[in-house]
C-alpha cells in the first residue's frame, strides 16, 4: 500500500468504556470472520487524504486499543511508547470510568515518548442521554484544565467518530511540521553562532596583527 | 462439533443451573421416545461434567441429585450410575479445594525472597525458566473455559478468580524482572542482570512459555530500563526480541510465532482475549428475529479451541 506518512494512534480508557466499538464505527469495522484466521490483516487500518497547506498528504492510521487486555498493564504500556497520539475514553453514563481518566494521562505521560502528548478526551455514549452521569460543562473544565480538546461521542449514532480523529490527526501534523521546521531553525541558528564565533576570531587575528 | 460449540458458548445466553432444568424438563418430556431421551440425557451427562464448583451450588445439586433418583426408578441405570459418579467427583474435588485452599493457592513470595547470599547471577538460566514455567502451567491449568468466556462482557474479578491470577503474576513477574535490575547502583551490575534476564528469555523460548517471556521482554523494554544506557549486544538482542510483539498487522509476529508451536506450550493469554473482546462486542447475541446468534458463537469457540490446545499439556 502506498501512503506518505505511517501514523499509529491509541485508543485507552476503562474497560467497557466503548473503546472497540468506537473504532469498529471509524474504519466501517463490519465484522469479517476471516481478521483472526487471517494473520496480518486488520480492521483497524485505514489510509485517509489529508490537507495540509494546499498539499495533499496519504497517512495511512493505524489504530489500536490495549481492549480485553488491560490487566496485563506491564505489557500494554509498551504500546503506548509506539503511538504518536491518544484517543482517551471515558463513559458518560459511568462516573468512575471519568474518575481514572486523570490517571490515564499520568500512565500516557510516563510511558509515551513525549512528556507532552497529544490527546483527544472524549465522553463516549452520548446517545444515553437519559443515563448520563457526567455532565458536559464538568468534563469541558476538567479538559480544560489538563490542556485537552474534548468532545463527545457516540459510536450508535457516530456522532463525533470521525471529528475526534481529525482533531487528534491535525494535532499530529501540526506538531510535526513545527518540530521540523525547529529542527531547521536550529540547525541555521547553530550555524550563525559558528559564523560569528568565526568572525570574531578572524577580528582578534586582524587585531593581533 | 455442533455440540462442542453449544457446550463451549451456551452460557453466553442461559445459566448453566437453567440449562440443567431444561434438559430435565425434555428427558420428562421425551420419557417414551427411548432415542431422543438418549441424546437428551448424553447432553445432560456432558453439561453436568463440565459444570464448575461456582455452578454447583446446592439447589442445583438436589435438583440433579432427584434427576438421579427418577432415572433409576424409570430403569435407565447406566446412565444414572455415570451421573451419580460425577457428582460424587465433583463433591469430592469441592472437599479437596475447600481443605487444600490455602496451601494449594498460595502463591510464590515475591519480593521477600532474600536474594543476600544466593543472588539471581547464582542460578542457571535454563533452571530460573524451568521454575518460572512451572509457576505458570500451574496456573494456566486452572483456567477454565467459562472464566475467559465471561471476561469480554464482565471484566469481574471474582466470577474469572483463575484468569485474574494468571494475570497478576505476568505483571508481577515483569516487575520483579525490572526491579532487580534497576535495583543494581553500578551499570556494570546492571548489565549483569540484564543480560542473565535474556539468557532467560531465551530458555524460555525455547520452553515455549510465551507468558513468561513476554513478561520479560515488556520488563526490559519499559521506558525506565530502556533509556538507561545499554552495550551494543543488549539493544541489539532486546530489539531483536521485542520485534516478537510488534503489534502492527494485528502482532502478526507472534500470531505466525504461536502457529507453529506444538504444545506444551503456554501461551500469552491477553491477546486470546483480545480477540474474544472483538468478537463480543463486533456481533450481536441475538439475531434480527430473536434468535441465538450461533455464528458468534461459533467464532468464540474457535478462539478458546485454540487456546485450550494448550491447556492438555
Amino acid at each position: 500500500m502506498d501512503y506518505d506518512y505511517l501514523i499509529k494512534l491509541l485508543c485507552v480508557g476503562d474497560s467497557g468504556v466503548g473503546k472497540t466499538s468506537f473504532l469498529y464505527k471509524y474504519t466501517d469495522g463490519v465484522f469479517h470472520t476471516q481478521f483472526i484466521s487471517t494473520v496480518g490483516i486488520d480492521f483497524r487500518e485505514k489510509t485517509v487524504i489529508y490537507q495540509q497547506n494546499a498539499r495533499q498528504h496519504r497517512i495511512h492510521l493505524q489504530l489500536w486499543d490495549t481492549a480485553g487486555q488491560e490487566r496485563f498493564r506491564s505489557l500494554t504500556t509498551a504500546f503506548y511508547r509506539d503511538a504518536m497520539g491518544f484517543l482517551l475514553l471515558f463513559d458518560l453514563t459511568n462516573e468512575a470510568s471519568f474518575l481514572e481518566v486523570r490517571n490515564w494521562i499520568e500512565q500516557l505521560k510516563t510511558h509515551s515518548l513525549s512528556d507532552d502528548p497529544d490527546i483527544v478526551l472524549c465522553g463516549h455514549k452520548c446517545d444515553l442521554q437519559e443515563k448520563r452521569l457526567v455532565n458536559q460543562n464538568r468534563a469541558r473544565e476538567f479538559a480544560k484544565n489538563y490542556n485537552l480538546l474534548y468532545l463527545e461521542t457516540s459510536a450508535k449514532t457516530g456522532q463525533n467518530i470521525d471529528r475526534a480523529i481529525e482533531i487528534l490527526l491535525d494535532k499530529i501534523m501540526y506538531r510535526m511540521e513545527t518540530s521540523v521546521e525547529y529542527a531547521m531553525l536550529c540547525a541555521s541558528g547553530r550555524r550563525r553562532q559558528s559564523l560569528q564565533r568565526l568572525q570574531a576570531k578572524q577580528d582578534r587575528k586582524l587585531c593581533s596583527c | 462439533m455442533i455440540h462442542d460449540t453449544f457446550l463451549a458458548t451456551y452460557r453466553t445466553w442461559v445459566s448453566p443451573g437453567e440449562l440443567v432444568r431444561k434438559l430435565v424438563r425434555r428427558a420428562h418430556h421425551y420419557r417414551p421416545r427411548a432415542h431422543d431421551l438418549r441424546s437428551t440425557l448424553g447432553l445432560l451427562t456432558r453439561v453436568v461434567a463440565d459444570l464448575t464448583m461456582a455452578d454447583l451450588d446446592r439447589t442445583l445439586m438436589q435438583e440433579i441429585m432427584e434427576f438421579i433418583y427418577w432415572l433409576v426408578e424409570g430403569e435407565e441405570l447406566p446412565i444414572s450410575k455415570a451421573l451419580r459418579q460425577i457428582l460424587v467427583d465433583k463433591q469430592k474435588q469441592l472437599h479437596f479445594q475447600n481443605v487444600n485452599n490455602k496451601y494449594e493457592y498460595d502463591m510464590p513470595c515475591y519480593g521477600t525472597v532474600s536474594l543476600r547470599r544466593d543472588t539471581l547471577l547464582d542460578f542457571k538460566a535454563s533452571e530460573l525458566a524451568e521454575q518460572m514455567t512451572l509457576l505458570d502451567s500451574a496456573l494456566f491449568v486452572r483456567i477454565t473455559t467459562a472464566e475467559v468466556l465471561s471476561w469480554p462482557r464482565d471484566q469481574s474479578e471474582e466470577s474469572s478468580p483463575n484468569l485474574t491470577r494468571f494475570t497478576e503474576h505476568f505483571n508481577k513477574m515483569s516487575y520483579w524482572a525490572r526491579s532487580r535490575i534497576l535495583e543494581q547502583y553500578e551499570a556494570r551490575e546492571r548489565e549483569k542482570y540484564a543480560s542473565k534476564v535474556l539468557k532467560v528469555m531465551k530458555a524460555l523460548r525455547k520452553l515455549n512459555n510465551f507468558n513468561s517471556y513476554l513478561a520479560l521482554v515488556s520488563a526490559l523494554d519499559c521506558p525506565p530500563v530502556r533509556r538507561l544506557g545499554w552495550p551494543r549486544a543488549v539493544a541489539d538482542a532486546l530489539r531483536d526480541h521485542c520485534a516478537l510483539i510488534d503489534s502492527s498487522h494485528s502482532f502478526r509476529a507472534y500470531r505466525n510465532a504461536l502457529a507453529d508451536t506444538q504444545p506444551p506450550c503456554i501461551p500469552y493469554i491477553g491477546l486470546f482475549l483480545q480477540d474474544l473482546t472483538f468478537v463480543h462486542v463486533g456481533n450481536p447475541d441475538l439475531l434480527p428475529d430473536g434468535s441465538i446468534n450461533f455464528t458468534k458463537r461459533w467464532q468464540q469457540y474457535n478462539i478458546m479451541e485454540n487456546m485450550k490446545r494448550f491447556h492438555k499439556e
